[in-house]
């Protein structure tokens, strides 16, 4: 397969200046992503988690070593570039939603859409199309304040998969959700991974989100210690 | 990737901070309201100007007393009656007249009014009547044999009494009786400058029951085909040789729209020189509401960035956006403008000075686009840093 590893981190350093301390929030980390996993991130604050999540889903450039998208690195491509690439590849899932709150549901899934110059009536219908397959078939044209947490994130992963990209990216996708919305959350995000294909990197500081997972990788100063295969038989529901 | 959602995606951002808008707004419909409205008013006032000026006629001379220069207060009497004969003398000139004034008091079925008396000779009427001061729509033109006759001004004629003076009545100047012979239809320009209280007399009476032997004013008519330049050089050659001394001057009606022309030209320049640096003023309102803008929705531009906006895209929404607020206050401007200018004009038209002042075609467009470029300038640099902005540092702005 061509692109068997779709992100592909190799020695990344990043390091924040902090005026008079300079902070290594990444310390030498490779890791690959590979094509249909279901990776999820733990460790403790200050880990070094978002930011290698940052990374990996090129938000961030690294301030040493390389970062390979679809094998292309991506030093070597400029900021508008990058956006594209991004706004194709990878479906943003954030822990506050992160919907623009004067557009409606539908508006906020076609955003990315538009970002990638697709036409305004397939925008149109992909929305709607997406928006019911998430189960908001009746709130289309709500805004995010007329919704519950939920219905919120669900809408947030509406616009995640509306460009139909190869990698759904969550930083703490429950984190701001009661028990049962994140439940119901957790089964779209593994769905989108057994039934879809999707390729799911996930942060979660919970144990047990992250044993939704296939494999986890565990994050201590800026260095990943330990990863490890989730046993299939374990799973389970955990709430 | 500009298209017209764009558009209406600026544009919900703007309806969503309504009052802050609308603030800003207002420097923008200040400045264009401003520009569009001066700019019609002084375009209606050269227009109607140069017309009045052009219906005196293009082959006409005027020889005043004085220097020429200023304006001046004392009306020097140094034409003489003697001078008009040497005039139509000179080689291209086709015929001269003159005026004779002076102030009288006039009296109508025992009420009073001050008039300005103006003498001019009877057979040299037409001469007036070709150049638009004089156009008869009552009576009869005067003749050689008139002594106590008198013509008014229509608006004199109805406005100034209590009763309207008819044709063929009788009025008095300084207690001698004189019979209305003619109404003239009265003249916007000449009204414009107090005009129609003069009151139309024979040279006669003038110099003899006044004692003002002199004219104030002389009027050359040049033959056709000759050169108006030429001729006027020529005379003034002439009479300065005869005076001993340049104690007048000379008048083409092209020398006198050039010289409103001057003056109009002035105004307008300052004129826009104010409208300019209200729209500065307006423009940096646009920035700082845009700056606003910018940092409100931080988070947003980390979002839509996140999500694939690139820089360009990001730029091209806030340059839309400013342009949009730019652009719909120069409608609300224009509209403001054209209106202002519409009632200064009837105001005018009702002063007895009609001018049309409505904003030409190229005055509204080259408003609205200014107002476009205004707003898109003073938003490109909110716009420059929206689009630099670090996603990441965005999205976790607080």
């Amino acid at each position: 397969m061509a692109f068997d590893i779709i992100i592909n981190a190799k020695n990344v350093v990043k390091t924040y200046d902090m005026g008079l301390v300079q902070v290594n929030a990444l310390n030498g980390v490779d890791f690959e992503l590979k094509k249909g996993e279901f990776v999820s991130i733990m460790g403790p604050s200050g880990s070094g988690k978002t930011t290698l999540l940052d990374v990996l889903s090129v938000l961030l450039r690294p301030t040493s070593g390389e970062v390979f998208i679809k094998g292309k690195p991506i030093s070597k491509m400029d900021d508008n570039e990058l956006a594209l690439v991004r706004g194709r590849t990878i479906g943003f899932i954030f822990q506050t939603f992160n919907l623009i709150n004067r557009l409606t549901a539908k508006e906020n899934v076609m955003l990315p859409l538009w970002f990638q110059g697709i036409p305004k009536n397939e925008r149109d219908s992909r929305a709607e199309k997406i928006l019911s397959d998430v189960g908001l078939g009746d709130r289309v044209n709500h805004k995010p304040s007329e919704l519950s947490g939920g219905q919120r994130q669900r809408v947030a992963i509406a616009r995640a998969l509306a460009v139909d990209p190869e990698i759904v990216v969550a930083d703490e996708p429950t984190g701001n959700l009661d028990s049962k919305s994140g439940e119901q959350i957790m089964q779209i995000i593994r769905d989108l991974h057994s039934k879809q294909g999707k390729t799911v990197l996930m942060v979660t500081h919970e144990e047990v989100l992250a044993q939704y997972a296939q494999k986890i990788i565990r994050l201590k100063d800026g260095k990943i210690i330990n990863e490890e295969k989730v046993n299939k038989k374990q799973k389970r529901s955990v709430y | 990737m500009i298209d017209l959602e764009t558009f209406s995606v600026a544009f919900i951002n703007i309806k969503n901070q309504k009052l802050r808008s609308y603030l800003t707004f207002l420097g923008i419909i200040i400045g264009i309201a401003a520009i569009i409205s001066l700019i019609s008013i002084v375009q209606g006032m050269q227009v109607f100007i140069t017309g009045e000026l052009q219906s005196l006629g293009l082959d006409s001379i005027f020889v005043e007393p004085g220097s020429g220069t200023g304006i001046s207060t004392v009306v020097a009497r140094t034409l003489t009656s003697d001078d008009i004969e040497t005039i139509r003398g000179i080689q291209g000139v086709k015929d001269a007249t003159g005026f004779w004034e002076t102030s009288a008091i006039l009296d109508f079925k025992g009420q009073q009014a001050e008039v300005i008396l103006v003498g001019m000779e009877p057979d040299k009427m037409y001469l007036l009547e070709q150049m638009g001061y004089v156009d008869i729509i009552e009576g009869r033109e005067f003749t050689k044999t008139d002594k106590f006759s008198i013509g008014l001004y229509e608006d004199f004629a109805k406005d100034t009494f209590d009763t309207e003076i008819k044709l063929r009545e009788n009025v008095e100047l300084n207690g001698k009786k004189f019979r209305v012979i003619a109404l003239s239809k009265s003249s916007a320009f000449l009204s414009a400058f107090g005009g129609t209280s003069m009151v139309l007399v024979t040279d006669t009476v003038v110099k003899e029951f006044f004692g003002e032997e002199d004219p104030v004013e002389i009027i050359v008519m040049v033959d056709d085909g000759a050169d108006i330049k030429e001729v006027q050089a020529r005379i003034d050659k002439r009479l300065e040789k005869k005076h001993g001394t340049k104690d007048f001057y000379t008048m083409t009606s092209e020398n006198l729209l050039e010289g409103a022309d001057t003056i109009l030209g002035l105004v307008g320049l300052i004129v826009l020189a104010i409208a300019g640096i209200s729209l500065v003023v307006g423009g940096i309102g646009i920035m700082n509401t845009m700056l606003m803008s910018v940092m409100e929705r931080t988070r947003e531009i980390g979002v839509m960035k996140a999500i694939g906006a690139s820089t360009n895209t990001i730029l091209l929404l806030f340059l839309v956006e400013s342009g949009l607020i730019g652009l719909i206050g120069g409608i609300i401007g224009v509209i403001i403008g054209a209106l202002m200018a519409l009632s200064a004009s009837a105001i005018a038209s009702y002063a007895g000075f009609p001018f049309n002042a409505f904003p030409s075609v190229e005055l509204i467009a080259g408003g609205l686009f200014f107002s476009l470029i205004v707003g898109m300038i003073s938003g490109w640099i909110p716009a420059q840093r929206a689009a630099k902005m670090d996603p990441v540092e965005a999205l976790r702005f607080e």
